[in-house]
């Protein structure tokens, strides 16, 4: 079963910065998503999500164009957490979770229904920011802000979850921590889920499969063994480094040489 | 809330009692009995007070409706019911009617009448030019509403330079005003207003989500575009109903949203029944003070709520500034 699919997918916002891409992403996988600056992964995760409409091919939610469907009904199968989202103002960290079942909620939304209490409660354990609950957004720092947001996207329940530099304002333990979070919600819960990420040690520890883009396509799409080899990481990122075996995870360790442009 | 709802009824209360005629409270429970039906305090508590105050009341309401949309839509502290444009139409509809007075069929009606279609023809106006479909956005609607209330601005510039003789009274209608106001008044304004109310109850629930700015709202199920037009078509036929029947009242829509944020917080769920509230609060407390502070004389409310919320709105800045 798949949940994202992509036929012959160009996505870009005028001219393509992707072409002809196949990708079937199904429940428990949890996919990193590499590649340079430009690559066109933030490109290709819009696309994903319906935010952006396919410039040719296919992108498909759950069997459906994801384009032609109602917003509320992508909602109630996809979170997306965009890489620089706008500012939250002055909302309250629980109000602001809770927004994450809107797509759920009918009327004015002022009834609070046990399930959407649990899915709240529950998003924002997971997140570390239940202690947090009354504290205004504009009041924390950037990386609970960022721990809110996933809290809001848990919150949606999705079966898809869509990520664009997750752990960009994350201090380590947060990053591990987030990290930890994802491949749970994969494997335990049987999300989809595809992240950005620049740290190629971390979607080698922690993601299920890692989707390498360079030159407008997918340079390698496996396991994290699979594709980053250092002649695919030569390709995307004009980086010579070697690659070992961690010696108690037995994950690839990425050990970066030098720039070949600066060489 | 319940304050709130208390001191409307409270002010409300003062509004009806007090004036060039004041109302003793024994001789307001005998009018409100039914007794002395037919003294004069009667035909004053009925067709005179009432009527005003009531309609001090909805335009109130409808003002801090229409601003609390408005800022919430355009994600912008300083949008006002009058930024489209849909103001500048009334005006000129009230500004024809005022030249050629006597001569349209609508009798002591023809100015608010008008005034509401001149306003509903700039909306017009402006959504046409904003674009159909998908291709529907704010910003052009925005932008699109400003130049429209420009140029109708400036038609009814170039017809006052013909009729100078309408300019005071165009000029006092303009500044908005209750006087003279009767249950007519109110049975015209208050079927559009109540659409228009509904229509924005009803998307509220969108409108607070759509605070986090259109593409997160959109990720969590918002149909932005629709929500977004259903919206402005609520604030508008707001907006036009009131300025139909009172003219330009300044500053409630743009002040009423930021205090009371203050008391209730950012969740516009909360914000919008609590703005309606105050809007009415202070629009009938606003009206009572214009037409007894200076008695006999009587100042357009208008002027009275642009001297009152101008100040505050710099202080609510300034307050800003400090946190």
């Amino acid at each position: 079963m798949s949940l994202l699919h992509a036929r012959g997918l160009s996505v870009g916002h005028q001219q393509s910065v992707l072409r002809g891409i196949e990708l079937t992403v199904g429940p428990r996988e949890f996919v990193g998503l590499l590649g340079a600056n430009g690559a066109g992964k933030s490109t290709l995760l819009m696309t994903l999500s319906g935010h952006l409409k396919p410039l040719e091919g296919e992108a498909k939610l759950d069997g459906h164009e994801v384009s032609r469907l109602p917003a509320r009904k992508v909602a109630r199968t996809l979170a997306y957490l965009p890489q620089h989202p706008p500012n939250d103002g002055d909302f309250a960290v629980r109000d602001l979770v809770e927004m994450g079942r809107h797509p759920y909620q009918r009327g004015l939304g002022l009834q609070r229904n046990p399930e959407d209490v649990a899915a709240v409660t529950h998003a924002m354990e997971v997140t570390s920011v239940a202690h947090l609950a009354g504290h205004r957004m504009d009041r924390l720092s950037g990386g609970q802000r960022q721990r809110v947001r996933l809290a809001q996207a848990i919150a949606q329940q999705p079966r898809v979850l869509l990520l664009d530099e997750p752990t960009s304002w994350l201090d380590l333990r947060y990053q591990l921590e987030l990290m930890g979070l994802l491949r749970r919600l994969a494997i335990e819960e049987g999300v989809a889920v595809v992240a950005v990420l620049h740290d190629l040690n971390q979607a080698a520890q922690f993601c299920t499969r890692v989707l390498l883009l360079a030159e407008g396509g997918v340079l390698g799409d496996g396991t994290p063994r699979d594709v980053l080899t250092p002649e695919s990481l030569e390709k995307a990122y004009g980086v010579r480094a070697l690659v070992q075996d961690h010696p108690r995870l037995g994950v690839p360790v990425v050990m970066p040489l030098d720039s070949l442009a600066g060489s | 809330m319940g304050a709130l709802v208390l001191l409307l009824a409270a002010v409300a209360f003062m509004a009806v009692r007090w004036g060039a005629v004041d109302l003793s409270t024994a001789k307001f429970i005998d009018l409100i009995m039914g007794r002395a039906a037919d003294s004069t305090e009667a035909a004053i508590l009925w067709e005179i007070r009432l009527p005003r105050v009531l309609l001090a009341l909805v335009a109130g309401i409808g003002l801090a409706a229409a601003g609390v949309t408005w800022q919430g839509v355009l994600r912008n502290p300083l949008a006002d019911p009058y930024l489209i444009g849909v103001s500048a139409g009334g005006a000129l509809g009230a500004g024809l009617a005022l030249f050629w007075k006597g001569e349209l069929p609508l009798g002591a009606q023809a100015v608010p009448i008008a005034a509401f279609v001149g306003s509903l023809l700039a909306l017009g106006l402006v959504w046409g030019i904003s674009g159909r479909g998908a291709s529907f956005s704010v910003e052009r609607m925005l932008l699109a509403g400003v130049a429209v209330g420009s140029f109708l601005s400036a038609i009814l510039s170039m017809l006052l330079f013909w009729n100078q003789e309408s300019l005071t009274t165009l000029y006092f209608w303009m500044l908005g005003s209750f006087s003279g106001r009767t249950w007519e008044d109110l049975r015209l304004a208050a079927p559009y207003l109540g659409v228009g109310m509904g229509l924005l109850f009803w998307q509220l629930r969108h409108l607070n989500v759509l605070q986090l700015g259109a593409d997160r709202a959109r990720g969590l199920g918002v149909d932005t575009l629709s929500v977004q037009r259903w919206l402005i078509v609520g604030a508008s036929l707001v907006t036009a109903s009131v300025v139909a029947v009172c003219g330009m009242i300044g500053f409630v829509g743009l002040v009423v949203p930021h205090l009371t944020r203050l008391l209730v917080g950012p969740d516009l769920r909360k914000v919008l029944p609590a703005s309606c509230l105050l809007g009415a609060i202070l629009l009938v407390g606003a009206d009572l003070a214009a037409r007894t502070l200076w008695a006999p004389a009587e100042m357009p409310v208008g002027v009275l709520t642009a001297l009152l919320g101008a100040p505050f709105f710099l202080y609510l800045i300034a307050r800003e500034r400090r946190s």
